[in-house]
């Protein structure tokens, strides 16, 4: 009776080896399936979380630009020589004055230089925007040596010192390349820069009454999510001021 | 029936008093591995919850920090403009004030700034609301200073820094607004003021006619900010015309000496009697530089037209009519008296000197046989491109027609004056420019003038401007300064012009304040900078 006491005591039956073979087993499948789920739900999460963050960064790149739009050119915008942002040949352009050259001398009507003090050689093809308090003109700037900037064309009107302004506009593209599906962002006439990849449609508007601006834009990897920015250009409101 | 599947595995000395704890404590360590995994789990939801939500909170926060921080930039403008609004312009100085803001101003101080705003500098503000926090901080620094004989002309730059930033958060933004600013001192040109009434009551009255929308600031062309309306209790239209009388007759007055008769005679080239200039119209003669015209006696009518490069003025007395010619340009005069003899000269200075009173003042049209008719048409031009006419009566001035300037551009019915480089001073003066008798020194628009009338000049009367008629719209393109304004159901509205308003402009030609004074002649938001 003892022995078989003995015998009955420790270790496991086979019944009860398989049954917990079994558990754990289904035990195990839960937990990779569970994980498995887990897993892609992350992954999921995070691609989804890094395209926000790229849509967030490239709208507040865009945000800042629009922020710039207008500023230092109070004056020529509220004569109407410059607008802030304006749609040419699919892109949006914003501008800004980029420098303010101090003017050494008055320019005249006919002339095509302008006499300036520390002419940078870089302003050579951005545009040159002269101002007073009642009028301005746009013309571009074919060289820049010596103090003395060269224009593409003559001017239309005489300024006096110290009441005449200049300023070297810096200009910047935004647009999309549908066909690499990038969001290109250009400035002055250095190449385009990717802005943002992997987009599936881009829009910006600008109401030039409101002076606000409303970037949409969508990715491929889910077209129907939009992410938005819709702000007010502060320094193109400036030139709408009284 | 013996069914072990391995041997035995012998006891452990802990288990040695029977107790088979494997088959126990494995599952309480199921039980703890999965409570482990799960509360890893889960705590690994909640940190990333956590993360998620402070990183969204950041960026939301960031957005309400730069809000703040704008916050504090707009805060600083609306106080400066407050300040600006409270202060009773033009400020009236003693000479001593003046002379020392002078020199401070040319050593590039902004004492005048201080004394224009009457608070110390720099401006500081500071508000909460919620849990938003912004304060700013406005500092001016001179841009260039105008002087001129007997005023100056200031451009300072200021930069209101702000700093904003939420109670809950440590960190702070900062902006900036770059604005300008401009201010005139000393016995300024009275065509700096858009609008201004300096006499009994003064400030009363401008008030109440802004406030009752009988007289409308408009924004300058240039589209800047409106200028401030100034206003002042003490008589600032000088009672003397007799710098532009000096200037007109090329002679030299020196006070407290007046102009006399023979002073007179000698400068128009009569003879040398003690006897009063016969009525007529005369130019005074100089060997160097032509004069000025001289009209002695009330006219009748004086019309201005601008025609074929040359500018026309027809003149009315009682004794016949005088024509002229001329063209600065060319400096050529033709001039032709009652005789019908024309006689050819130098162009004049443009100051037209009237010892009496106009009955009839206008813009005409071109008869072909030379001579002018008034006419009620906006398109006729009164005054040549690039001239700069100054009329200084004695006595009162009539307006009936409109007094448009050449080459203005004409948009929405209104005249623009963008590309003109033409300016008219009219300048009622109220005292006789020989006897120094008082006179009638007031501008009347008369009843008669069209009912949308526009005058494209600066407009100076020391008894006062009335507008006749119950359906003017006058539109004054320029500036009204004078010791009271009299509208009669008639709505005036000026739109001044940024040339002369400018703290750079000359004011050639314009009558001078009688005593020196302090004022803010612009102001403008330039840009926004973020740091």
């Amino acid at each position: 009776m003892r022995k078989r006491a003995e015998d009955r005591s420790p270790g496991f039956s086979l019944l009860e080896a398989l049954l917990s073979l079994t558990i754990f087993f289904l035990i195990f499948a839960g937990s990779l399936e569970f994980f498995g789920t887990a897993r892609r739900v992350f992954f999921r999460l995070l691609s989804r979380q890094e395209n926000h963050q790229a849509a967030w960064a490239a709208l507040d790149r865009i945000r800042s630009d629009v922020l710039l739009a207008g500023r230092g050119l109070v004056r020529p915008m509220r004569l109407g020589i410059v607008a802030p942002a304006e749609e040419a040949g699919g892109r949006w352009v914003l501008v800004r004055a980029g420098a303010a050259p101090v003017l050494t001398a008055g320019p005249r009507a006919g002339e095509t230089t302008v006499a300036v003090a520390g002419a940078n050689p870089d302003w050579a093809g951005k545009t040159l925007c002269l101002y007073d308090r009642t009028r301005g003109e746009k013309a571009v700037i074919l060289e820049a040596v010596g103090g003395i900037l060269t224009l593409s064309s003559p001017l239309d009107c005489d300024y006096r010192i110290p009441e005449a302004s200049a300023a070297v506009l810096q200009t910047t593209s935004l647009f999309l390349d549908a066909g690499q599906g990038v969001l290109r962002r250009k400035s002055d006439s250095s190449s385009a820069q990717p802005l943002l990849e992997d987009v599936h449609s881009f829009t910006f508007i600008y109401d030039s009454e409101t002076c606000l601006a409303e970037a949409r834009l969508s990715l491929a990897s889910a077209p129907e999510e939009f992410h938005a920015l819709k702000i007010l250009a502060r320094n193109a409101l400036l030139g709408k001021m009284r | 029936m013996p069914s072990k599947s391995w041997p035995e595995t012998p006891c452990s000395e802990k288990c040695a008093d029977g107790r088979i704890t494997g088959r126990t404590g494995s599952i309480t360590m199921g039980v703890v591995f999965a409570s482990f995994l799960i509360s890893t789990l889960g705590l690994g939801l909640c940190l990333l919850t956590w993360t998620y939500r402070q990183w969204s909170a950041y960026k939301s926060d960031a957005v309400l920090i730069r809000e703040a921080a704008e916050n504090g930039a707009r805060a600083g403008q609306a106080a400066l403009d407050e300040i600006l609004a409270g202060r009773p312009f033009p400020l009236i100085l003693a000479e001593g004030e003046y002379e020392a803001l002078r020199a401070a101003t040319l050593a590039g101080e902004t004492d005048a700034v201080a004394a224009a705003l009457g608070t110390g500098l720099p401006l500081t503000a500071a508000e909460t609301a919620g849990g938003w926090e912004w304060s700013s901080e406005t500092e001016f620094r001179s841009v260039r200073v105008a002087d001129s004989e007997s005023f100056f002309g200031a451009a300072f730059a200021a930069t209101i820094e702000a700093r904003g930033r939420l109670s809950r958060r440590p960190q702070n933004k900062r902006t900036a607004l770059d604005l300008g600013l401009s201010l005139m001192a000393g016995r300024v040109p009275l065509s700096s003021f858009p609008f201004l009434l300096a006499g009994e009551n003064g400030p009363e009255n401008a008030a109440a006619l802004l406030a009752e929308g009988r007289v409308v600031l408009a924004p300058p062309e240039s589209g800047s900010a409106s200028p401030l309306p100034a206003a002042a209790g003490l008589p600032l239209i000088p009672t003397d015309p007799e710098p532009l009388v000096a200037e007109a007759l090329r002679i030299k007055i020196f006070s407290p000496d007046k102009l006399t008769v023979l002073q007179l005679r000698r400068a128009l080239g009569l003879p040398l009697v003690d006897e009063p200039v016969p009525d007529g119209v005369y130019l005074a003669v100089s060997e160097a530089v032509p004069g000025g015209i001289f009209i002695q006696g009330d006219v009748d009518e004086m019309i201005l037209a601008a025609g074929d490069g040359r500018q026309h003025l027809q003149v009315r007395l009682e004794e016949g009519l005088w024509r002229m010619i001329f063209s600065p340009a060319e400096d050529v005069l033709e001039m032709t008296g009652p005789d019908g003899i024309p006689s050819l000269g130098r162009a004049p200075l443009p100051v037209v000197l009237i010892n009496g009173s106009v009955a009839s003042l206008g813009g005409g049209l071109i008869e072909t046989d030379g001579t002018l008719s008034l006419t009620d048409s906006p398109d006729a031009p009164s005054l040549l491109a690039g001239l700069s006419l100054t009329l200084v009566s004695a006595g009162e001035i009539v307006i009936s027609t409109h007094l448009i300037q050449d080459g203005v551009r004409w948009k929405d019915g209104i005249p623009y004056l963008k590309d003109a480089s033409t300016q008219l001073f009219i300048y009622a003066s109220g005292r006789d420019l020989v006897t120094g008798a008082r006179a009638d020194g007031r501008i009347r628009v008369a009843a008669e003038a069209p009912a949308g009338l526009h005058l494209q000049a600066s407009l100076t009367a020391r008894d006062g401007v009335r507008l006749e008629g119950t359906r003017h719209e006058v539109t004054v393109s320029g500036g009204l300064q004078a010791s009271g304004l009299e509208t009669a159901g008639a709505l005036l509205t000026i739109r001044p012009d940024d040339r002369l308003t400018s703290d750079l402009a000359d004011g050639a030609g314009s009558p001078r304040a009688a005593v020196p004074v302090l004022f803010i002649s612009g102001r403008e938001i330039l840009q926004w900078t973020d740091r």
